[in-house]
């Protein structure tokens, strides 16, 4: 597993032929020496003031989670600010196509990184994943940051792997951030199980006891 | 007792602006997102305006002390302010109004520019967006608005006056330069916004260039006129039955009895010409969309058929479906698209199947009125084709051009990335696609290879279909947008 160089990258990105496609790139220099710079996307995912206690993954489906969060969006160029422990879901301006060969880490810029800045969470990007990523921002400092829409916020680390096989479900390509599908797991239903089970048998335990 | 009057309206007019420019702050806070930040600048401008206007005029009604003349045209101009502001106030406020505007589209707002530059002399234009809750894409020009605020103020103000500023107003480049359109809702996020906003655009161009009048018949159907006169003229007024022993036994009442033929004739040809005008005002525009966007705008056309239904009645306001399609089909016949030397097979059989399909569908109106309509226009038809056809050569969408810029598109699209550039070898840079260029591949994808689309996203069943038809939607207006943004970027041009 190697990192890809410069190079190779733009002769792959040149290639019509070839699945990989970072579009549009509005500069060439974007393409760093081992990583591709991409820029903050225009559509955001904002926390809302909410009535609601907490936060449940299992119950919210995609709409349940609007109580919690909402989608705005900005114009090239304008700018929003991060404030101190605040997360907001954004996305890259950048449409990404990867192909079966290729595998890759999402980085925070390190001039970011250092007034407290990460951009991404969920950092590995799959072998034929196609869509704008969604960046999971967090501000760790202690002062409010402005973001400005366009401005190169991270980088994408690209890696060769092996031909991976395509997955059989749906893919969806997304043009801006995603909200958390955490319901749609399958194994929600195998741990409430777990849950009742231990449940009953403490219910048991009592009865023995009285 | 002037004093007191002019004391009165001082302070109405001067309450006014404040509430008024209070409103335009706090809209100011969300107009980034909300709109055309030149739309804001004009109301502020306008606003300013009128209060160094009014302060001038109240300055000098102050150093005016003996010429009473003087000073009643002075009230009468502050007058004028003060309706003009309610009026403004009114008319206004439902586009100043953020919630209403919260969900527009981010990739319309910079895609409607850039269509409407496609066009000649439309390149400053600047749209606004608000969405309908009901079915209905509509056009309200801001000229319009304006034209009906002085017309308000006519009987405010004296007739010498009234023209001037009438004149003036015309004469204003910056009212031509906004239109506020309305789409429904539920279309936020669908190729049918971009596609049909070329439509609306077009309306725009009409009214300035005042195209129906060039190509309206130059006389109604006669023959069906008087027919239908006849009609109204004989309608009986009671029905049978109830004449049966009452005095009028003998003589029948008919409508011309209480209306003078002359007066039908007169109200039959006026109701006519209006659907007439209106008729030829939608295929106008429509021909000019057809040659804007290219079969593109037929295929959306073909989409809101789908929604809405097809009809062969249509209304006094919009001539039937099927007849629109039908006036397309032959530009489109015109244009080349249907002939065997159009190298794309598929489009061309997918055209023809539609032009049979047309072929029986009866276009002719049941009402009398939009029968004659009809039959009128009918024969102007062809010389509307040729004049349309005259007008658009500059940017008309060839077969040549569809074949050469929207297939390599469509290929893009079916690898399943975001159409928005590709290397040029020649000359050796990326070369970033057109978003008429982009709208048609969209509809190309749509209607011919969307079976190969869902089999790239994995769709099985219906509604990994429906979401995969969505995902095509959002990548075309995702494409248009960044489209967009690439070719300012590399223009090094200021990104409002």
């Amino acid at each position: 597993m190697s990192v890809l160089t410069r190079t190779v990258l733009i002769n792959r990105l040149r290639n019509p032929e070839d699945d990989f496609a970072i579009v549009p790139l509005l500069e060439e220099t974007q393409i760093d020496y081992g990583a591709v710079n991409l820029r903050l996307g225009l559509e955001f995912i904002l926390p809302r003031k909410t009535r609601y206690p907490f936060f449940c993954p299992k119950n919210i489906d995609e709409h349940e989670i609007r109580k919690f969060q909402k989608r705005d969006s900005l114009r090239f160029g304008e700018t929003i600010v991060i404030h101190p422990q605040q997360l907001l879901l954004a996305s890259t301006f950048e449409f990404l196509s990867m192909p079966s060969d290729l595998c890759g880490f999402v980085l925070t810029r390190s001039r970011y990184a250092r007034i407290g800045l990460v951009i991404a969470a969920a950092t590995y990007v799959h072998p034929n994943w196609r869509g704008c990523l969604t960046l999971e921002l967090a501000n760790y400092g202690e002062v409010p940051i402005e973001l400005t829409c366009g401005s190169q916020i991270g980088q994408l680390a690209l890696l060769e792997a092996k031909h991976v096989e395509r997955s059989d479900e749906y893919r969806p390509m997304p043009v801006g951030p995603q909200f958390s599908c955490m319901c749609h797991d399958e194994e929600w239903k195998k741990l409430e199980r777990f849950k009742s089970r231990i449940q009953r048998r403490d219910e048991f335990r009592k009865d023995l006891e009285r | 007792m002037e004093r007191i009057l002019s004391e009165e309206i001082k302070d109405i007019v001067l309450d006014k602006i404040l509430q008024f420019e209070q409103l335009v702050t706090e809209f100011e806070s969300d107009m980034p997102r909300h709109g055309p930040v030149s739309l804001l600048l004009t109301v502020k401008t306008v606003l300013k305006v009128l209060r160094m206007y009014y302060e001038r005029k109240l300055k000098d009604l102050a150093a005016i002390k003996e010429d009473n003349r003087r000073k009643e045209k002075l009230y009468v101009n502050s007058r004028i302010v003060l309706v003009s502001i309610f009026i403004m106030h009114e008319k206004l406020l439902p586009f100043l109004n953020p919630g209403q505007l919260t969900s527009i589209p981010i990739e319309i707002l910079g895609a409607s520019q850039s269509l409407a530059g496609k066009f000649e002399d439309m390149k400053e234009l600047e749209l606004s967006f608000s969405p309908n809750y009901d079915y209905q894409f509509s056009l309200k020009a801001f000229y319009g608005v304006v034209d009906n605020l002085i017309d308000s103020l006519k009987s405010d103000v004296p007739e010498s006056f009234f023209r001037k500023i009438k004149k003036k107003a015309s004469n204003q480049g910056v009212c031509n330069s906004f239109a506020f359109v309305g789409y429904p809702w539920i279309e936020r996020r669908s190729l049918l916004l971009p596609s049909l906003m070329v439509h609306e655009i077009g309306h725009l161009k009409e009214s300035r260039e005042n195209l129906r009048r060039e190509f309206l018949p130059e006389r109604l159907d006669q023959q069906r006129v008087e027919n239908l006169v006849k009609t109204i003229a004989n309608t009986e007024l009671l029905s049978k039955d109830s004449g049966s022993g009452s005095r009028v036994k003998e003589r029948q009442l008919t409508l011309s009895l209480v209306y003078p033929e002359d007066k039908i004739r007169q109200k039959v040809v006026e109701t006519c010409l209006a659907i007439t005008e209106n008729w030829v005002k939608e295929f106008v525009v429509d021909l000019l969309a057809l040659h804007l966007l290219g079969p593109g705008y037929f295929f959306s056309f073909l989409e809101l058929v789908y929604i809405v239904g097809m009809d062969s009645e249509g209304s006094d306001t919009h001539p039937s479906f099927t007849w629109r399609l039908k006036v397309m089909m032959d530009e489109l016949e015109d244009m080349g698209y249907l002939l065997s030397d159009f190298k794309d097979g598929k489009i061309r059989d997918l055209l023809k199947s539609w032009r049979k399909r047309l072929l029986n569908r009866n276009v002719i109106p049941n009402k009398k009125f939009r029968e004659i309509a009809y039959y009128s226009l009918l024969k102007s038809l062809p010389e509307m084709h040729k004049g349309i056809r005259d007008r658009s050569r500059t940017y008309s969408y060839n077969p040549h051009r569809y074949y050469e810029k929207v297939l390599p598109i469509v290929r893009v699209i079916k690898r399943g990335i975001l159409p928005v550039q590709r290397w040029d070898r020649s000359r050796k840079k990326f070369d970033t696609f057109e978003e008429l260029d982009i709208i048609n591949a969209g509809w190309y994808v749509y209607n011919l290879e969307m079976s190969s689309f869902y089999k790239l996203v994995s769709a099985k069943d219906k509604k990994d279909q429906q979401n995969a038809r969505q995902t095509l939607f959002n990548l075309i207006l995702k494409a248009i947008d960044s489209a967009q943004t690439t070719k300012r970027w590399a223009r090094k041009e200021r990104i409002p």
